[in-house]
């Protein structure tokens, strides 16, 4: 491996990069940390007149309307799952943009978390079941073996159309 | 008059599906050649009787014959005659016929193209492709039909919806429409294969060709919908989870598991049988979407709901997937691996499976989150939604495991053999990897967000992103050095490997082209936005960019008026463009609508929509102004991912090394009359 090159090639990207990489964070005062917990309320709440959208991406009235009351309640000292809750027991459930953990809906969760959780299990199952029904030396075969084979088929069939004879399997 | 002759062509064509499938039913139970032959004839009559219908749609559309009601409902006097010409699509019933005008023109395709060895599965292959294209035009002659008639005729039609007038969403529908119909290709051939009871040569050639033909059409239209929505909806963002998104996602998902079993299928026999069940869900799932497209089960951005169509959809899919499950059931058992004892263990074809439970398990996801609305309302009589955090929850892991399963699969070699000094690329990739995401996260600004579980999501993605693309290189370097490809300069060496092995090539670019997307969509954990009320000469500095208002104006745009403010930006005191937000009106339609104006860089697209203006005195302009990272490097990815997938199907060779049944082409089995 010429490590050289790979250095110089790295050393251009860097100088590329770099200009480029100045941190244009907003101070993180007190300001900043009430935006992000009124973002982290506002995009858990659906907007209730449009397909797909938070309040907090949406402009309609009545998403309007809950994002001000969110600002308000937050100033008023709540803290988010208090302000989602006063949303649910006003609008019900549907209001969550992510289905609450009870009832039916715990499935919801539960079944891709499960999935998730136990499919690894499955696989490794599925993977190992066999392992020793063949023994490791046929199995194993090295790469070389199998690009020369894989050349010997190639320029077999490459000679094969040279010749104008038919491609098909077995009468090559 | 032209609504009486579109009609009459569909009818006809419905007369030539169903003797088509009746003809293809009998040939494939006596085996007689000539009987398929003329099914085959008439499959092509059927295509060619929906173009026809399809021809007077257009030629109408484009006379202004408001005597027919779908053109008087979407389109009007003042339509460009491009959005005239894709106007076709604008809604349920044009958008079927075209959806069915593509199934017929692929199924006559593969029908005509099919290879020899496949001669004896045809029948069948026809006879399902047949019985989908009989529903398809059922429909349009009963309940879904494109030329209901309406007199007197209106002057003028009642307008296309402006949504739509946008030149992405011109493409998107028949794009998508294109990956979802030739999925019914592998479908078919599924059936057939189930039928005559095992995999035949020649069959995964081309199922895979028409596999990676879907994939690369599919992924080109999730994209362009994604693109459409950016630029149109003007809410920020090019995916929602949306219910239609999602039932577009899912074939997708289906289809990218599909060509990675077919893998395993190629170069060692086994997962025949997955192969199959993967081409039917991908196949089914294309008509799910359509399915909650039509029906308004789901209320969604694409739903346009009316009539009956939608129970109609619900008996065909259900009898999709239990004709073909049943028909599994009973066959599968003789479809088979030519050795029964397969080593698994540490190697490619475990890293394949991996990748399948992978997407499978994010398909599932998806799938829950799309239909647990209904069920919970059905169970509980609760109303409840389901939008992105939801998803969020799961796929970021997923994707993760994605990127980790991507760099392995690639390092590892089938039956247990691995790259010489794979442990070494590994190593040497983690460390190398440090440089470019050190330089991604200083250029791209990721050390600005604020939270930390999107900080920690951004660092750990990116490194390993990069960590998965430099093991991906060290994998081709070792393919591409001089032990294996002998001596010759690189290029010389890439083109004897990659001359021979296309597939190696386009999946090598199409895994990269994911690698980078995903890179892209982590800038969605760092975006930023502000809403600003603005007169002319304001300014406003957001995330190291000033922007300045001038003055809100009018002008006109082909059948639009547009109030438009110029906002002019820099960065450092250097103007490095403007930008045009502004709402339109279009003379068929009431209310305003939002143009959005971007500004696209690689690092960062500045995106401004007009919130509202001031009617009267025409001074403030309310503005959400976003800053949205790596928006372009998502749609840049997916241009690359379509370009590894064209590349991988021109691959000649993948699918010839089948050790499937030699079915030959059994000419004396044929019926033939002397």
């Amino acid at each position: 491996m010429n490590m050289g090159r790979y250095i110089a090639i790295l050393g251009v990207m860097i100088l590329w990069l770099v200009p480029a990489g100045k941190n244009h964070a907003e101070d993180s005062s007190g300001q900043q940390i009430f935006q992000d917990q009124f973002r982290d309320i506002a995009s858990e709440l659906r907007c209730p007149t449009c397909v797909g959208l938070s309040v907090l991406e949406s402009d309609a009235p009545f998403s309007k309307q809950i994002k001000s009351e969110v600002t308000e309640q937050l100033q008023a000292g709540k803290s988010g799952d208090e302000i989602l809750k006063f949303f649910t027991d006003r609008y019900g459930p549907w209001i969550l943009r992510a289905p609450p953990k009870e009832g039916i809906n715990v499935l919801a969760w539960g079944i891709p978390l499960a999935l998730l959780i136990t499919g690894p299990f499955f696989v490794w199952f599925f993977i190992w079941r066999h392992r020793d029904t063949v023994t490791g030396a046929e199995s194993i075969m090295p790469i070389e073996d199998i690009l020369a084979a894989w050349e010997q088929d190639i320029a077999q069939a490459r000679s094969s159309v040279r010749d104008g004879k038919l491609t098909q399997r077995g009468e090559v | 008059m032209p609504a009486h002759l579109g009609f009459s062509f569909l009818l006809l064509s419905l007369v030539f599906a169903v003797y088509g499938l009746a003809a293809n039913v009998g040939a494939a139970m006596l085996r007689h050649r000539r009987l398929y032959r003329s099914g085959r004839m008439a499959a092509t009559m059927t295509a060619m009787f929906v173009i026809l219908a399809s021809v007077v749609m257009w030629l109408s559309l484009f006379s202004r014959d408001y005597t027919i009601a779908y053109i008087w409902r979407n389109s009007s006097n003042d339509l460009p005659s491009f959005y005239t010409f894709t106007a076709f699509w604008a809604a349920l019933e044009g958008s079927h016929l075209l959806w069915t005008m593509l199934l017929a023109v692929f199924a006559v395709i593969a029908l005509w193209t099919g290879n020899d060895d496949n001669e004896h599965i045809m029948p069948w292959v026809a006879a399902a492709l047949l019985s989908v294209l009989c529903w398809m035009l059922y429909l349009t002659v009963s309940v879904s039909d494109p030329f209901v008639m309406q007199l007197p005729a209106p002057v003028n039609g009642l307008g296309k919806n402006p949504l739509l007038q946008n030149p992405y969403m011109a493409i998107h529908p028949p794009t998508l429409f294109i990956g979802y119909t030739a999925l019914a290709i592998p479908f078919a051939y599924s059936i057939g294969a189930m039928a005559y009871g095992d995999v035949t040569e020649g069959w995964l050639k081309t199922t895979r060709r028409w596999t990676l033909f879907a994939w690369c059409a599919l992924t080109a239209g999730i994209a362009l919908g994604g693109h459409w929505a950016y630029v149109e909806l003007g809410w920020a963002g090019y995916w929602a989870w949306d219910p239609v998104e999602n039932s577009s996602l899912m074939p997708w998902l289906f289809a990218t598991a599909l060509l990675h079993s077919m893998i395993v299928q190629d170069k060692l026999g086994h997962l025949k049988r997955t192969g199959i069940i993967l081409a039917i869900l991908a196949f089914f799932f294309s008509f799910f979407g359509t399915f909650i497209t039509r029906s308004g089960i789901i209320t969604s951005v694409h739903s346009f709901a009316d009539g009956n169509i939608g129970p109609n959809y619900l008996v065909f899919i259900a009898l999709i997937l239990g004709v073909s499950l049943t028909l599994f059931a009973f066959r599968a058992q003789s479809i088979l691996p030519p050795d029964a004892g397969k080593v698994w263990g540490v190697s490619r074809e475990s890293a394949l499976i991996v990748t399948l439970f992978l997407l499978l398990t994010l398909a599932a996801v998806v799938f829950i989150g799309t239909i647990f609305p209904i069920v919970t309302e059905a169970v509980s009589s609760q109303r409840i939604s389901i939008q992105a955090p939801y998803f969020n929850a799961f796929a970021p892991w997923i994707g993760l495991a994605l990127i980790v399963a991507v760099a392995a699969g690639n390092l590892l070699r089938y039956h247990s053999g691995k790259v010489p000094g794979a442990r070494r690329i590994v190593i040497v990739a983690g460390i190398v990897a440090i440089v470019p995401w050190l330089g991604f996260c200083l250029a791209g600004d990721v050390f600005a967000t604020t939270r930390p579980w999107a900080f920690s999501a951004q660092v750990v993605g990116i490194y390993l992103v990069m960590w998965s693309i430099l093991c991906l290189i060290g994998d081709a370097r070792v393919r591409f050095s001089p032990a294996f490809r002998g001596d010759g300069n690189l290029i010389k060496r890439v083109v004897s490997y990659a001359g021979h092995n296309l597939s190696y090539l386009g999946a090598l670019i199409a895994h990269i082209g994911v690698l980078l997307a995903i890179l892209g969509f982590l800038g969605n954990y760092r975006g930023v936005d502000r809403e600003v009320t603005m007169k002319a000469g304001d300014s406003l500095a957001l995330f190291g960019y000033d922007f300045t208002a001038g003055e809100l104006r009018e002008r006109v745009d082909g059948n639009a008026t547009l109030f438009e403010l110029p906002l002019n930006i820099s960065r450092d005191g250097k103007p490095i463009g403007t930008i045009y937000p502004a709402k339109s009106r279009y003379p068929t339609k009431p209310e305003l609508m939002n143009e959005v104006g971007v500004l696209g860089g690689f690092w960062h697209d500045l995106y401004a929509v007009m919130v509202d203006f001031d009617r009267q005195n025409r001074q403030t302009v309310t503005l959400q102004l976003h800053v949205n990272p790596t928006v372009r490097l998502v749609f840049i990815s997916v241009v690359i991912m379509v370009l590894g997938g064209i590349i991988a199907s021109f691959d000649r060779y993948r699918g010839d090394r089948s050790r499937d049944v030699a079915g030959g082409k059994w000419e004396s089995d044929w019926r033939t009359p002397a």
